[in-house]
């Protein structure tokens, strides 16, 4: 299953791209996997066919996903395609989560919880590689 | 002619038009709306009476013209004809009884999700899980092109003139007019179920599949089912009926017309049978599915009252 909020204040599309990843992260979508085509899903969500089909594309340009005629959108790779060299990786990644932590001491949550919610994600992640 | 082909013929003007204003009627009570709300309730209850009162008087205005009426034609009576009686009884009392179950209006939204600021849907792709199975198609295809090779054929035989015979049912036709009337229905059935065939699988079978089905965030097994059930039954029955019965069915009447063009009465009761069957067949599997429409949204409703959504992302 797939859920986006439409109160939230990320587009829906980054919404949709970041559930995807997430999935494919946890390996709850596998290698082989066909995702349901852009008009069920824009139907099932009640959103845009356009932001679905962009949400798609993005992650097809990452090389995780590929649109074959009659097979639909399968994921074919559970690595991103390497976007620049692996510091410029490890920088996003820490701008992220520098922004997230922020995020989460303005929003008064305690470090203890943070670091929970840390390691609950890493071991759902790492658990399927 | 067969003595059969009378009867039948006699029967369906006899019984053709109290059966057509008895329609609407047997139609609401089949499906028994049952309004929750007071006002829908109520509404009901009056077209429900009325309806009754418009079909009794209905009835009786068929029995005078049967028993006293002119006859239009040496088959054809005026009561026959008060059969079109079925549009204004269905229109003005039927169609809104039925509607009045306040269920059946919730499931004309798109998106069920619609209101709701969390939206979950399952990323099983429809497509993959048809219940139209690859040698269905087989069928369809097969009566497709069986119908046109035998209505084809029988250009390969020469278009005599026929003479008028005693039979009234049956008309004189010169070898012209034979010929393009082979040419004409061989054209327009090549071409109405070619297209069918060729847009099928993703205007008809494929909008089916692809009907909203949206879920609750906290996931439901029991909506997921439901949802199943309806989506094979709505998309099974549109295949059968579109892509099987309508072609098997006009590629009898159209063979008959070509190769028996003596025997107009027997197409006649042929097609007649077989436009109320398939009419009657279209409008039940349109009643059912929104019936079954009205059923997951009652569940919806029940579903989400009972649970707090919450976000999450499981298959």
């Amino acid at each position: 299953m797939i859920t986006i909020l439409l109160d939230s204040p990320v587009p829906l599309h980054d919404q949709l791209v970041s559930e995807l990843r997430g999935l494919i992260a946890q390996g709850k979508l596998a290698v082989g996997d066909e995702l349901p085509s852009v008009r069920q899903l824009a139907a099932d969500l009640g959103i845009n066919l356009n932001t679905v089909a962009r949400a798609y594309r993005e992650l097809t340009d990452a090389g995780l996903l590929t649109s074959a005629r009659g097979r639909g959108t399968v994921v074919i790779s559970s690595v991103e395609k390497g976007r620049g060299p692996k510091s410029l990786s490890q920088q996003r990644l820490e701008s992220s989560m520098a922004g997230a932590l922020a995020d989460a001491k303005i929003a008064g949550i305690s470090l203890e919880v943070i670091q929970a919610i840390f390691k609950k994600q890493t071991e759902i992640i790492w658990k399927n590689p | 002619m067969p003595q059969w082909t009378n009867l039948i013929e006699q029967l369906l003007m006899v019984g053709f038009a109290p059966a057509m204003i008895l329609a609407p009627l047997i139609t609401v009570v089949c499906l028994r709306p049952n309004p929750t709300e007071q006002d829908h309730r109520l509404r009901y209850q009056i077209l429900l009476k009325q309806l009754i009162i418009a079909t009794v008087l209905s009835l009786l205005f068929w029995a005078v013209l049967f028993f006293y009426g002119p006859m239009l034609n040496r088959k054809i009576s005026g009561a026959f004809l008060t059969g079109f009686l079925f549009s204004p009884l269905w229109i003005k009392f039927a169609a809104p009884a039925i509607a009045s179950n306040n269920s059946i209006d919730a499931t004309n939204s798109t998106s069920a999700n619609t209101g709701n600021t969390t939206r979950t849907a399952s990323l099983v792709n429809r497509h993959r899980i048809s219940p139209i199975k690859p040698w269905y198609w087989t069928i369809a295809i097969s009566i497709y092109l069986i119908s046109l090779l035998a209505i084809g054929a029988r250009g390969l035989y020469p278009f005599v003139n026929i003479e008028n015979v005693t039979d009234t049912s049956s008309v004189g036709a010169t070898g012209q007019m034979l010929f393009y009337r082979w040419i004409n229905l061989l054209v327009s059935y090549a071409f109405i179920f070619g297209v069918m065939l060729a847009i099928a699988p993703k205007k008809i079978i494929g909008a089916s599949l692809t009907e909203a089905e949206p879920l609750l965030p906290q996931g439901c097994e029991q909506l997921a089912q439901a949802y199943k059930e309806r989506r094979d039954w709505t998309t099974l029955n549109l295949f059968w009926l579109l892509l099987v019965m309508m072609p098997a069915t006009l590629g009898l009447l159209y063979g008959l017309m070509v190769w028996q063009p003596r025997n107009d009465q027997l197409v006649g009761i042929l097609g007649s049978i077989g436009g109320a069957v398939g009419g009657i067949l279209g409008a039940w599997i349109g009643i059912l599915g929104s019936r079954k429409r009205s059923r997951i949204e009652k569940l919806k409703a029940e579903l989400g009252l009972q649970n707090t959504p919450q976000a999450t992302n499981g298959i």
